[in-house]
């Protein structure tokens, strides 16, 4: 897929967005002392657009997302409109099916064709505690999944795709409902196969007034020219970072043995793209990448792959979150060596060897280690 | 229903005598082993379902239904084609033979089924693999055993003049092997030997006492020949078993299919409790503790998130707690937790079930072992519920560590019952606390549907309830006085002064569900769903658990679940409105001079087939919800409402009014039986009651209802037969096979669909009201021509 930057303005007469449109006539109509008519009809046309959740008065944001630039351009649209197409041959992640979910086909991951199945939306307060605060962070989970762990705890979701279909336009009230209620971020877990649809939610929600960074919550198995259209549009990248082996990878999430590969290819691309992931003065990250891996009993050489090449191939600073809560779910009791939980042993093994490296920026379980 | 007592009294008639032939001793032990082996077997067998079916005692009913359906057939088959036979001695020993066989096949394939099916360890069986399942296993066996009945009274004809002695004789016999069975089942051969040596101990008796039927002289077909094909049979059985047991064949699978059970999981131990089959797993050193499929511990590391979120939550929020009780779900983590709070003094712990707890000691970690060895800590060997009830001092705070109430067994500490009690029992300012399942990344209808039942019923005690949301597990606070509203600053100060997470950082799996905004999101998210209070005899919330369950495995069913919870005032209006049409109809019927008899007795039966069945199950359901322990006396009360059937059906035989009163005498029975089923749920709730201060006599009274139950509809049904065998009836009118397959009928749509939507979705209470209208219908309906267009006066006096 090539990044769609077409010339916006190819005949040279000036553009004008809705938005702008709507600015300079305000400001015509103040100095015209026809202020108050103009706000009248504003509101109304507001009204007619607005659903319940989003008639609030949307607060102010210290931040500005990458992704209005784009919109303002036009080429978030764009590229929501190029995804789109590429639904008829479907390759939007490694998986790479090829199937037409334009025409109704599923691929491995599931998804129902074109159709969108989203399985929660709310205001999460378990996140990482900066992309919380105050408000929590937008979540929304999509359902079905390209990776299929047999480990997953969100199996119903991943596997068995329950969940409630949506329109593109109720995504969008979807996330506007977020903001309208505080929280920091959007906040989109599995969105990989869901990607076209997300971006033309985005779109229409950014011409509501969404303005809020968006957070790409992603198993980590990205395709680079995917990443690149994502560029501009995403402020956190916020993958895991699941095996450092192929063949664990194969064995535990249904053949997906290019995984460690392709995923340090995604990392590098998501570090060029935000950079280190660092908290503003209230403590909130709202750019940058942060990474997530869950240490797993009797793969503790592969969590140490995976800290060694963080260390070696990303800033030190980056943020990294060892996370050490797995218990046995799904069909994990089915792989002896899966059955267990983690021991302490287990994760300060790893959390040495990456403090060792001179990794600085570690979200650790750090009760734990000092018991 | 009992049939297979049943549907024999009706064949009285097509027996013939015929000479002596076998010894009397002989053929009594076979046919009191046959009543010993189909109770025991059945027992077995639907233990070993229980398990596989995570020990949701609501499946019970389609596994009677299974075993009366196998029955009648097998009953049926063998009368209609197999009486004919000239070697019935060698059938009945071949058809025990298989009995003999097929028991422990079925019990190594009932624990296979979720191997088979693929289900991982903490998930249920879908609805299709529990039907089907239950079906294959059950029906065939209970084919076999229904099969001997007829078999054997074609045997004893042989040595009795009057047929009917000759079934009242095999009824008799039978029953008392099949109360031996319980009796001997509950206390003696369950609790002390495992499935397989019980089924091949079963084998080895009935060889031998099928092998003092054909030694017998006179039974052989040519008493020249020693060796008898049926002697040869059952020489082989009695020889099987006793090799395969000198070979310890039975341990082997014992242990060779609990290990299939397991797959690639290592079994260490097995052992059935009263309560459950307890297995322990092991993996590098790790313990999974697992009772009926469901985890209980896991050691040495707990799952910390939720143990120090459930643990630090209430006693944070509590200013100073000192006595705390905690019900299931404490060792291995939570208990530990507890304990690191300075201030407690006392914590009791009552365990219902002591192998559980005597395997946390046999395979210990350095937790549990702190647990249970910390002076503090007070372990009792007591049902949680009661022991609260008798506890002699209040408690600071309580915690119920159960999960879902996935069965009636767990539903007991989450009803409104339970929550009142625990309300009497917290000090002022006390704090209960309890979890629930279910993850934020998807909160289908059916899990909101659960949580505002529970949250509904602790508000509906509690003036003061909080939710705190979080991965996993939601933690719900509830209090007499209003819960501090303490920020995180606060709470984590409160921990500093307490000295707790001293020089560690608080957690931020706990710190984050402080966040005040997690409860206004709960509320949001439960709000529109339809208010339900969750009781003893009303599990509202199981019916919601079976929904979540249901919506994973048949989405198409779980609609249909849905619809019906949200509307069950209509599905009331629906049922007393259809409940008042019937008893209407049945007053038109009486007006009809000209019809038929045969329908109104067909009506009558199958109704009374459809009561007992809820009786029946009632008892069970609510044994469970009283006590918690039907896994160990399913055997005794099942035996019991047998008995009583069987107890029944002999006294009306033996005192069978003159022909002209017995439709009277059928009559008032009917309205025995519907003063019963309306009277019903004063019965269970006066036990209920009774249970806390006398569990003994409370238990014992379960006994007795169930056979009171089981007599009342075995006399009518007995009677019934009677009226239309005797005398000789015109072939237009109903054989006691159409009676007995309306009484089947009716027991069998009672069993299939009131444990799983009536009880759960009206109460108890109400589907038996709903059932004992039924009942007043039927009776109503009668008062025209019994027999042969004759109404009941003239009958009773028939003009000259």
């Amino acid at each position: 897929m090539n990044i769609a930057t077409p010339d916006p303005n190819p005949r040279g007469a000036p553009t004008l967005t809705r938005r702008q449109f709507l600015q300079q006539t305000g400001a015509l109509a103040l100095c015209t002392g026809l202020g108050r008519f103009f706000a009248a009809s504003v509101s109304r046309a507001a009204e007619s657009h607005a659903t319940p959740s989003s008639t609030a008065s949307p607060p102010t944001f210290p931040f500005k997302p990458a992704y209005l630039a784009l919109h303002e351009q036009g080429i978030l649209r764009l590229r929501a409109d190029t995804l789109w197409d590429s639904l008829a041959h479907c390759q939007l992640c490694p998986r790479q099916c090829g199937v037409n979910r334009l025409l109704g086909k599923q691929g491995f991951c599931r998804a129902p064709g074109a159709d969108l199945i989203v399985s929660s939306a709310l205001p999460h307060f378990g996140e990482e505690r900066p992309l919380v605060g105050k408000g929590g962070s937008g979540t929304i989970f999509f359902s079905h999944c390209n990776l299929r762990c047999v480990f997953c705890q969100n199996w119903e979701i991943s596997h068995l795709g329950r969940g409630t279909r949506r329109s593109i336009s109720e995504l969008a009230d979807l996330m506007l409902s977020l903001q309208t209620r505080g929280c920091h971020n959007i906040n989109l877990v599995t969105p990989t196969h869901y990607l076209p649809h997300i971006l033309k939610a985005l779109d229409l929600g950014v011409s509501r007034g969404l303005q809020l960074p968006i957070v790409y919550n992603t198993c980590g198995w990205e395709k680079i020219d995917l990443l690149k259209q994502l560029e501009g549009i995403v402020d956190i990248y916020l993958p895991d970072f699941k095996y450092g082996d192929g063949e664990t990878a194969a064995k535990y999430s249904a053949g997906a043995r290019s995984y460690p590969e392709i995923t340090k290819a995604a990392l590098l691309e998501m570090n060029r793209q935000v950079g280190i992931a660092q908290p503003h003065a209230d403590g909130l990250i709202r750019r940058g990448l942060i990474i997530r891996h869950l240490i797993m009993p009797n793969l503790i050489n592969d969590s140490i792959a995976i800290v060694e090449w963080i260390a070696a191939q990303l800033p030190l600073d980056t943020y990294l979150n060892l996370m050490s809560q797995y218990h046995p779910a799904y069909k994990a009791f089915d792989y002896p060596e899966l059955s267990r939980r983690l021991t302490l042993k287990e994760y300060e093994k790893v959390v040495a060897r990456a403090r060792e490296l001179g990794l600085r920026n570690l979200d650790l379980d750090r009760r734990w280690l000092t018991l | 229903m009992p049939c297979r007592f049943h549907s024999n009294i009706g064949k009285i008639k097509k027996m013939k005598p015929r000479p002596r032939l076998l010894s009397v001793s002989a053929l009594d032990l076979g046919v009191l082993t046959q009543g010993f082996s189909g109770l025991t077997g059945q027992i077995l067998l639907v233990r070993e379902l229980l398990v596989a079916f995570e020990g949701n005692e609501l499946t019970l009913g389609w596994m009677i239904a299974q075993w009366l359906a196998g029955e009648a057939v097998g009953c049926l088959t063998a009368e209609s084609r197999w009486a004919r036979s000239r070697n019935p001695l060698l059938l009945f020993v071949a058809t025990t033979a298989s009995f003999c066989l097929l028991l422990p096949l079925t019990l190594f394939a009932a624990r296979w089924i979720r191997l088979g099916a693929g289900t991982p360890l903490g998930e249920t069986l879908s609805p299709a693999w529990i039907l089907g399942s239950s079906f294959l296993l059950v029906a065939p066996l209970a084919f076999l055993h229904g099969a001997l009945f007829p078999l054997a009274c074609h045997l004893a004809q042989r040595r009795m003049s009057e047929s009917s002695l000759t079934v009242g004789r095999v009824y008799v016999l039978e029953t008392a092997g099949t109360l031996l069975g319980a009796i001997l089942g509950i206390f003696f051969l369950v609790p002390h030997w495992n499935a397989f040596s019980i089924a091949l101990g079963l084998a080895i008796l009935n060889g031998l006492t099928c092998l003092g039927l054909a030694f017998a002289p006179h039974a052989r077909e040519n008493p020249r020949r020693i060796l008898s094909p049926a002697f040869t049979l059952a020489t082989l059985l009695t020889s099987a078993g006793m090799l395969m047991l000198f070979l310890r064949g039975d341990e082997f699978l014992h242990r060779d299919s609990l290990q299939k059970q397991w797959g690639n999981m290592r079994l260490v131990h097995a052992q059935p409790s009263r309560h459950a089959m307890v297995c322990v797993l092991e993996n590098q050193g790790h313990y999974t503790f697992v009772a009926n499929n469901q985890v209980v511990a896991m050691i040495p590391i707990p799952n910390r998130a939720e143990t120090e979120t459930l643990a630090h939550l209430p006693l944070l929020l509590h200013p100073s707690p000192r006595r705390l009780f905690v019900a299931g779900g404490g060792w291995g983590g939570l208990i530990h937790e507890l304990l690191s709070h300075p201030s407690i003094e006392h914590v009791d712990c009552p365990e219902l079930d002591s192998v559980l707890l005597k395997l946390l000691t046999a395979f210990p970690s350095p937790i549990t072992t702190a647990e249970m060895t910390d002076p503090r800590v007070r372990v009792v060997l007591m049902d949680p519920r009661r022991f609260l009830r008798l506890a002699p001092e209040p408690y600071d705070v309580i915690l119920i560590g159960f999960e879902d109430p996935t069965t009636l067994q767990l539903n007991r500490f989450f009803t409104y019952e339970f929550f009142s009690l625990v309300r009497r029992r917290l000090r002022p300012g006390g704090i209960v606390a309890l979890r629930m399942r279910g993850g934020l990344s998807f909160l289908p209808d059916e899990t909101k549907d659960l949580y505002h039942t529970l949250y509904h019923t602790l508000h509906a005690v509690f003036p003061h309830v909080r939710a705190f949301p979080g991965e996993g597990r939601t933690v719900l606070l509830a209090a007499e006085m209003p819960l501090p509203d303490l920020n995180t600053d606060q709470i984590l100060s409160r921990a500093a002064e307490r000295h707790l997470f001293e020089g560690t950082p608080v957690p931020w799996h706990l710190e984050q569900r402080l966040h005040p905004l997690w409860h206004e999101w709960f509320h949001q998210t439960i709000a529109d769903r339809p208010s339900r209070i969750n009781r003893d005899f009303h599990p509202i919330a199981v019916y919601h658990t079976m929904g979540r369950w249901l919506a994973i495995h048949a989405p198409s069913a779980a609609h249909l679940w849905r619809s019906l919870n949200l509307h069950v005032p209509g599905l009331r209006i629906f049922l007393w409105g259809g409940m008042a049409g019937i008893v209407a109809l049945a007053f038109a019927a009486r007006r009809r001079p000209s019809a038929p008899a045969s329908n109104t007795t067909l009506r009558t039966i199958g109704t009374t087939g459809a009561a007992a069945m809820a009786m029946d199950l009632a008892t069970l359901l609510a044994f469970q919800s009283t006590f918690g322990y039907i896994y160990g006396w399913m055997a005794g009360l099942l035996a019991a409402f047998m008995g009583g059937a069987a107890s029944g059906a002999e006294w009306s035989r033996r005192h069978l009014p003159s022909p002209p009163n017995r439709i009277t005498r059928l009559v008032v029975l009917d309205a025995s039986v519907a003063g019963m089923v309306l009277a019903f749920p004063l019965f269970l709730h006066g036990l209920s009651l009774l249970a806390p201060n006398a569990e003994t006599l409370a238990s014992l009274s379960f006994l007795l209802l169930a056979f009171l139950a089981g007599a009342i509809t075995g006399a009518q049904f007995s009677m019934a037969v009677a009226v239309w065998t005797s005398p000789p009836l015109p072939s237009h009118l109903p054989r006691s096979a159409s009676l007995y397959a309306a009484d089947l009928f009716g027991g069998w749509i009672t069993a299939a669909a009131v444990p799983i939507f009536l009880f759960p979705l009206l109460g108890i209470e109400q589907t038996l009201l709903a059932l004992g209208t039924l009942k007043v219908a039927s009776f109503v309906q009668w008062n025209h021509n019994p027999i042969q267009g004759k109404n009941i006066d003239e009958y009773r006096n028939p003009r000259p």
